[in-house]
């Protein structure tokens, strides 16, 4: 897989109020390594809060896999998901 | 910012309170928002689901606008709480409430001996206690809480390290010895020398400080006939990645009738401030001069600096002078001041133009019940346009800027700031010197009780430096569209 590990943050106004806003400093926690595989953008709201089934805000997409209720935590040990996939 | 648990169950707890009151079912839905939160046989962060609930109870009758501390009745219910809310014709202070029952009161004394302790021979803790307070007990060593008098000769001395300092969060953080243990050894405010700037509900693991809202009063209003004005403080075009007509949109669409730019007032502040400056200091005895539109730290100077009321400028703050050229314009209108700050909370309280205050978290649980996205909403320019002098003042160094462009161009070489960038012990110290001893290259000093300025302030949305930039950059596109 080239290219790196797109993680988009959504800022929609439920996700930033509630979580958002603090995982945009996301990129200050990875290792050095880490970084260079990985591009974090904001995106605007993808919706995902209108249904109940995603699971509660904030909404965080590593490729295209959602990841609710996002903390720094969860997002990171997503990336390392894809990290393994292109390692092995 | 939420870069913890317990500021997001603080938000999801305000969002649900602003829909229950958009929505008219408060008195009627109340007193089931802590069962739905802590439902029976789920988690709860607690010993069990019932404390859970029961401290929950308390948050809401703090976002009602309740003192926990002045609970008579245990068994009134919300809803009762919340028909009184509904009814009140004012607020009052003060501002912070403890709820005792989420204070974990962390711990009776600072120093703690770990599995680390070997028992070991020398014993050098139990030794150098100058208290007697350490004894060996079934092969390790003991702090008796009554006896030890956190001097830290243990920790020192220790071969295994094994003995550590546990801080309690609120009180190591606040900047004037304000909170501390009671009988009980829970947290309590001593109001007589609170300067009601937030650290401590910011910085509380257990979330167990929190703000009186006027959540209810505000929402009640805008669901009624009467005109209501919000007026932002400038730290708001931080808060959301949107441009600031956007925001004041989505404030629209929350059913206020109009906003404005407390930069407006800044602007006033900073020309009054650049007068005071040449009279007191240029021209004047004062060797210095220091800012006052941070209210957290007008407060301190009151209550802990009286020495140094007289070198604080007598200007009034954004807030004050915006609040007062809205009500001149609108008699009868109700003035709503949305801020990032505490403090401002207790100063328009004594304030005879400003009617409520609502913070920029309150606000944005206010879009999540709504429904309302900032970045959809339909734009709206507010009327009157602020200058960059007064868009700045939420940045550090913004207030020192802004005096420097009020004064003649004779003057300006002779202003030599600096900025005390958030307010601490070691800060407070150097204030105090300041007034028998003036350091010699300063002539004015801006104080800021929060670290970064108000986008650092204790109900932000942001990260600090990501409000900070994107002010500046909406300050710069904006000079070059005028």
């Amino acid at each position: 897989m080239k290219g790196k590990i797109t993680v988009q943050i959504c800022t929609g106004t439920s996700c930033y109020v509630l979580g958002g806003a603090s995982l945009l400093d996301l990129e200050k926690n990875l290792s050095e390594d880490l970084k260079k595989k990985v591009e974090i953008k904001g995106a605007t709201c993808f919706g995902f809060c209108k249904d109940k089934k995603y699971g509660k805000p904030p909404f965080v997409l590593v490729e295209n896999e959602l990841v609710s209720e996002a903390d720094l935590h969860k997002v990171i040990k997503k990336i390392m998901q894809y990290v393994d996939k292109v390692v092995g | 910012m939420v870069d913890n648990n317990a500021i997001r169950i603080k938000r999801e707890l305000i969002t649900k309170i602003s829909e229950l009151t958009f929505e008219g079912r408060l008195v009627e839905e109340i007193d089931r928002v802590p069962i739905e939160k802590f439902p029976k046989g789920g988690t709860s962060t607690r010993c069990c689901v019932y404390k859970s609930r029961a401290i929950t109870k308390y948050r809401i009758m703090a976002l009602l606008g309740f003192r926990v501390e002045d609970e008579e009745d245990e068994l009134k219910s919300l809803s009762e709480y919340a028909k009184e809310s509904l009814d009140r014709r004012n607020v009052s202070s003060p501002v912070l409430t403890v709820i005792d029952e989420a204070c974990s009161a962390c711990v009776r004394v600072n120093y703690f001996v770990t599995d680390a302790c070997k028992g070991c021979l020398a014993r050098p803790c139990v030794i150098n206690c100058p208290k007697g307070a350490i004894e060996i007990r079934d092969g390790r060593a003991h702090i008796d809480p009554d006896k030890c008098v956190n001097c830290g000769l243990c920790m020192k001395v220790c071969p295994y390290h094994a003995i550590i300092y546990v801080p309690v969060p609120c009180e190591d953080i606040c900047p004037v010895g304000a909170i501390s243990k009671d009988e009980t050894g829970k947290e309590h405010i001593d109001y007589e020398k609170c300067i009601y700037c937030g650290k401590c509900m910011v910085v509380c693991p257990f979330s167990a400080i929190v703000e009186c809202s006027q959540l209810i009063d505000v929402i009640k209003h805008l669901k009624s006939d009467r005109k209501v004005i919000a007026l932002f403080a400038p730290a708001l075009v931080g808060q959301f990645r949107a441009p600031m007509e956007k925001i004041a949109g989505a404030i629209i669409e929350l059913g206020f009738d109009d906003v404005y730019e407390v930069a407006l007032g800044a602007e006033v502040t900073a020309h009054n401030e650049a007068i005071e400056f040449k009279e007191r200091v240029l021209e004047g005895e004062n060797k210095f001069m220091t800012s006052s539109c941070c209210p957290a730290y007008v407060e301190m100077v009151k209550k802990h600096i009286p020495e140094l009321k007289s070198f604080v400028s007598t200007t009034r703050s954004p807030m004050h002078y915006t609040a007062q050229m809205l009500r001149e314009k609108f008699p009868n209108a109700v003035l709503v001041f949305i801020s990032p700050c505490v403090a401002k909370r207790n100063e328009a309280l004594h304030d005879e133009y400003v009617d409520y205050v609502l913070s920029f978290e309150e606000l944005g649980c206010m879009f999540i019940a709504k429904g309302i996205d900032v970045d959809s909403a339909k734009e709206y320019t507010p009327k009157q346009r602020a200058h960059k002098s007064g868009r700045g003042f939420p940045v550090i160094g913004g207030v020192s800027e802004a005096l420097r462009s009020y004064l003649s161009d004779g003057d300006k070489q002779r202003l030599a700031p600096m900025p005390i960038n958030g307010i601490d012990r070691k800060s407070i110290t150097l204030l105090k010197a300041m007034t028998n001893k003036p350091l010699p290259n300063v002539n004015f000093v801006e104080v800021m009780t929060c670290e970064g300025g108000c986008v650092g302030g204790p109900t932000v949305i942001s990260l600090p430096k990501i409000a900070s930039s994107k002010i500046k950059k909406w300050i710069e596109s904006d000079e070059a569209n005028k």
